[in-house]
């Protein structure tokens, strides 16, 4: 069944950070990445996968908004 | 006697087992009576492995009567999310698609060693499928239900766990939690839920989902119980690759040593927002019984959940793509769509994620140094009703599925070990828990402090009035 509630995915994103996702077309990225990843998405389907790209946009900005250095290291160290 | 033993502790029906006052037969009988009559309301149960508990009760009982030793959990009932392996039944992950797969020839690593303390495997319990939930909803089995609201969310993603332990199934289940999915649960049922520090327990046997951030830990109604079950779980296990190489070294015995001496801060800032009034009045609450005056901000909080949002999508992504590629209309909807999107963004995300991962790591142990246990809400508000979409939480509306762990999702990022503890308000049906969060490696200290609370009647975990007083 459709879900109303989630047709509108601006109501649950809010855009006031400095990295760009203001300017950030989820469609176009599903458009590049189906044929990719071997995906085909029912409208429906692309539609709340567009909602969940914008959210991760969202959740990069907060991310993104700490510097970090050249020298950090990423968490997970193979150890050989 | 059994039924009043099944709404008791495991520890009880240990002692009551080992002292002879009933058999471990009985009291399978018993459990896997109520389960049958119960789990029709609480969705809680997939699976039931009937037979396979009476077996290991009689040999319980056979053990007894050559007066061997039983172990701490003799005769207890338990029963696991169905992500664990159990041998013979198809790990299903709270899937459809898993149940295609070929039954596993052996138990998961966590199911033998509590079983080895005496427990008693009753069965597999419901959960959001592939664990990405924090509802404990299941569009395959139904939803599990809440034992204090049958309306209401248990929570997820064990929230089956969380309905079997809240409605007197079992004393004790065993959840995993990635970014909240033992202690989400916890809150909304009323529950002690233990997560450890990540790399204590093993995961062996457990279908992943995200292998950076997965923790396997117990549910429980009595701290006493959750660290037995914890310390049976303890131990060096070489199918687990992510477990640190610590020793072994049980908690049950230091629960009675209190909270005298514990440095005991409340977490402000991002801890302290986007919550309604019953979690801050919960943490308000802790606070207050354990004279913790002090408050102390995790900064960088936002970020890390937003890190740990992100890693959970890029590896969730990775793990299903080609069950994304084959089977897309055998997932959940909900779970499926947010897969898909987890695999399309850019690999420079995640590493960037993993990068302040540490970072966020070495900031917090800094903090460690002038305090030893921090209190924060568990969820930002009691239960949401089964199939509710969105709640208003800072004036902002948000989706309940990913939002419901956004006070844990920053702590297991980094791996700490967390106790959420249950608490109750005069005139409300539903609890609301608070984390009681450690340094790593000191679960001990998080549950000291839960057993004071325990033993102080501030936090309890009660089985829900009676869903069929014949059982």
């Amino acid at each position: 069944m459709r879900d109303q509630a989630l047709d509108d995915p601006a109501r649950f994103v809010q855009i006031d950070g400095a990295m760009s996702s203001a300017s950030f077309d989820p469609e176009a990225l599903i458009d590049a990445m189906c044929p990719l990843l071997g995906l085909d998405l029912t409208p429906e389907s692309r539609a709340r996968t567009a909602l969940h790209l914008r959210i991760a946009a969202q959740q990069a900005e907060k991310l993104f908004s700490i510097a970090l250095d050249d020298a950090d290291e990423p968490a997970p160290v193979f150890k050989a | 006697m059994t039924a009043k033993l099944l709404d008791g502790s495991a520890q009880a029906i240990a002692a009551a087992v080992k002292g002879g006052m009933v058999s471990a037969r009985e009291v399978a009988q018993a459990a896997l009576k109520r389960i049958e009559a119960r789990n029709g309301a609480l969705g809680a149960f997939t699976d039931m492995t009937a037979k396979r508990a009476l077996a290991k009760a009689d040999a319980i009982d056979a053990a007894r009567a050559r007066g061997e030793d039983l172990g701490p959990l003799a005769g207890a009932p338990f029963a696991v999310k169905n992500l664990f392996d159990i041998e013979g039944l198809p790990t299903r992950a709270g899937s459809k698609i898993n149940r295609d797969r070929a039954p596993p020839k052996a138990d998961a690593t966590a199911i033998a060693r509590l079983e080895a303390a005496g427990a008693v495997l009753t069965g597999a319990l419901n959960m959001g499928e592939f664990a990405y939930d924090f509802t404990g909803e299941n569009s395959h089995d139904g939803p599990s239900r809440n034992p204090h609201d049958l309306e209401r969310m248990t929570g997820g993603s064990s929230g089956g766990s969380g309905a079997a332990v809240a409605g007197g199934l079992v004393p004790i289940a065993l959840g995993t939690d990635t970014n909240g999915s033992i202690r989400v649960p916890s809150s909304l049922c009323g529950l002690f839920g233990l997560k450890p520090t990540y790399g204590r327990l093993t995961r062996a046997g457990a279908f992943p989902f995200v292998a950076s951030l997965d923790h396997v830990g117990p549910l429980a109604r009595s701290v006493g119980d959750l660290a037995l079950a914890y310390d049976a779980m303890l131990g060096r296990d070489d199918r687990d690759p992510a477990q640190a190489d610590m020793p072994a070294t049980p908690v049950s015995p230091s629960l009675k040593d209190g909270v005298a001496g514990l440095r005991i801060a409340r977490l402000g800032g991002y801890f302290a927002r986007s919550a309604d009034e019953s979690a801050l009045a919960a943490v308000d609450t802790v606070a207050r019984a354990l004279k913790a005056e002090r408050v102390v901000e995790l900064a960088g909080a936002e970020a890390a959940r937003s890190a740990a949002y992100l890693i959970s999508m890029v590896e969730g992504g990775a793990l299903h793509l080609e069950r994304l590629r084959t089977r897309g209309s055998d997932f959940d909807p909900d779970v499926r769509d947010r897969l898909i999107a987890g695999a399309m963004l850019p690999g420079a995300w995640a590493t960037q994620a993993q990068k302040y991962r540490r970072r966020f790591r070495a900031e917090t142990l800094a903090l460690f140094r002038d305090v030893d246990v921090l209190l924060a809400p568990a969820t930002p508000c009691r239960a949401p009703k089964i199939g509710q979409k969105t709640f208003v939480l800072d004036g902002q509306e948000m989706l309940v599925r990913p939002n419901l762990g956004l006070f844990t999702q920053p702590l297991s990022f980094i791996g700490l070990p967390v106790v959420a503890a249950p608490l109750w308000t005069d005139g409300q049906k539903l609890p609301i828990g608070v984390q009681i969060i450690a340094a790593p490696w000191r679960e001990d200290l998080a549950l000291r402090v839960a057993a004071s609370l325990e033993r102080a009647g501030v936090a309890a975990a009660p089985v829900a009035p009676r869903l069929d007083e014949n059982t």
